[in-house]
């Protein structure tokens, strides 16, 4: 029994200032996760690109680590941290930064041998070969990552709030299908897909500014 | 007095000696070519030479005093061109005044009315990729002047071009060589190059490989002339005789 579009579509107008106040709880986690995603992440290339023994131990240890489904973790963070808010962000940065922290260094490391040897021919010490060369020859990856990397987050902040939680589009979604008003579920699916459109949208249009340089792969 | 000078460089990887005992010596306003076959060792010296790799034994010496291994005394371009992809020309240019810590407002004003003088007027605000590949050495070798290092050692500098490019920056070279009063030693694998643009040519064989001869080249007249007259072919029968 799916609701016919206009159905979603007077049912988004109908419970537009509800489906608002939880969109933007869950846009609020995914954000803030995010955030804490990509400074960890940033950290982490920075520590894997300086000691090879962390590139070489971490790297293989991150991706499986991703392997992990995120809905089989959900719940017990939200056992161990309750139905707040503070859940959703660990899991967002959890499966954001990931991505960011591959992306980056693996930029960093295909920095071309032979320029880290001139700069330093020129005495560029390790920050500055970081600032002029590695840091902006890895931001078309970062890029590449973040793309990745929102819409995990608005899927990992939809998939924490399932579990347990008292705002969110996760929750509201839930609610609607216990009662069975179907048509409000495809309203609250039609706002999370929006969301991601849009962080990706607001990314891409971040990368053609920043990484300025290079076209964009499609 | 040399300038520069080598002596006795030894050095291998992992045990396998690359180069042996290599001496050689570079005077003031001189250029000079270093010729050899391909994996004979030469980049290798040139690593050596300027402080990137410490060798084996012998040591680096710029005016007398001791620079084995020290990084930054000598200028040192190679064969790509290294511009960064996401700088305008006039601060790739320029990137030798920002490693010295100056912003980059001033970094630019000091290199700027230098682009006429380089061949690159116009070029400032335009990437790396937008400019022709003479083009994008010749930004290479500006940066690697500004570095402000007499001696100069560039790795197959022109290898990368074709001819008619080749021809041109020659000529340019010595011309602005001499304007600048740069030292130069270059490495080439082309006996053309090597004829064309030096003073002396070094030239090294073997394995591992050795300095095995040095020729004077006498310059007559314009470069474009020189390059027809029979010393010149002769001066490259002799260069291939020696490889
Ligand atoms: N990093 C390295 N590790 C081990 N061997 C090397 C390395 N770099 C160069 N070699 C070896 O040293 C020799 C000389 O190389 P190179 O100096 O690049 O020669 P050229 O510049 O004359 O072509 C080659 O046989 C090459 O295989
Ligand atoms: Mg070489």
């Amino acid at each position: 029994m799916l609701p016919s579009p206009w159905d979603a579509v007077s049912a988004f107008v109908d419970d537009f200032s509800i489906l608002m106040k939880h969109t933007l709880t869950t846009v609020a986690e995914a954000l803030i996760g995010l955030a804490v995603g990509i400074v960890v992440g940033f950290a982490m290339a920075i520590i894997m690109d300086r000691f090879n023994l962390f590139y070489f131990g971490f790297r293989p240890l991150l991706i499986v680590t991703q392997t992990v489904p995120t809905i089989a973790i959900a719940p017990l963070f939200a056992l161990w941290l309750g139905y707040g808010i503070a859940p959703k962000i660990l899991l967002v940065s959890l499966t954001t930064f990931f991505p960011i922290a591959v992306g980056l260094v693996d930029g960093y490391r295909s920095v071309d041998s032979d320029m880290v040897d001139l700069m330093r021919s020129m005495g560029a010490n390790e920050w500055k070969l970081f600032r002029f060369v590695k840091f902006p020859s890895a931001l078309p990856n970062f890029f590449s990552a973040l793309k990745i990397s929102v819409t995990y987050s608005v899927v990992g902040a939809v998939i924490s709030e399932w579990v347990g939680g008292v705002n969110g589009l996760g929750v509201y979604m839930i609610r609607v299908k216990n009662s069975y008003s179907y048509d409000k579920m495809f309203a609250a699916i039609i706002l999370v897909v929006a969301v991601s459109l849009i962080f990706m949208a607001v990314v891409n249009i971040l990368r053609r500014y920043i990484v300025f340089w290079k076209a964009e792969i499609k | 007095m040399a300038i520069f000078e080598a002596r006795n460089i030894t050095q291998s990887y992992e045990g396998v000696p690359i180069i042996e005992d290599i001496c050689l010596a570079l005077n003031h306003g001189e250029v000079v070519c270093l010729i050899g076959a391909s994996g004979v060792g030469k980049s290798t010296l040139f690593q050596v030479l300027s402080g990137m790799k410490k060798p084996d034994s012998g040591g680096v010496f710029l005016n007398g005093e001791d620079i084995t291994g020290k990084t930054g005394m000598v200028s040192y371009m190679l064969q790509k061109d290294m511009l960064l992809p996401f700088m305008n020309v006039i601060d790739n240019v320029a990137l030798p005044y920002r490693l010295k810590g100056f912003k980059k407002k001033e970094a630019r004003e000091k290199v700027r009315s230098y682009f006429g003088q380089f061949g690159l007027e116009g070029a400032q605000d335009k990437l790396p990729d937008q400019l022709s590949g003479g083009m994008r050495q010749r930004a290479a070798f500006m940066r690697t002047y500004f570095f402000g290092r007499e001696v100069v050692l560039l790795d197959e500098p022109f290898s990368a071009l074709d001819e008619l490019t080749k021809a041109d920056l020659y000529e340019w070279y010595l011309n602005i060589g001499g304007e600048l009063g740069l030292a130069t030693l270059f490495i080439s694998h082309s006996l053309e190059e090597a004829v064309s643009l030096s003073n002396r040519v070094y030239v090294m064989s073997g394995v591992p490989g050795r300095i095995e001869a040095e020729v004077a080249i006498k310059r007559r007249g314009s470069l474009r002339e020189f390059c027809s007259t029979s010393e010149f072919s002769e001066y490259k029968n002799r260069l291939r005789d020696l490889l």
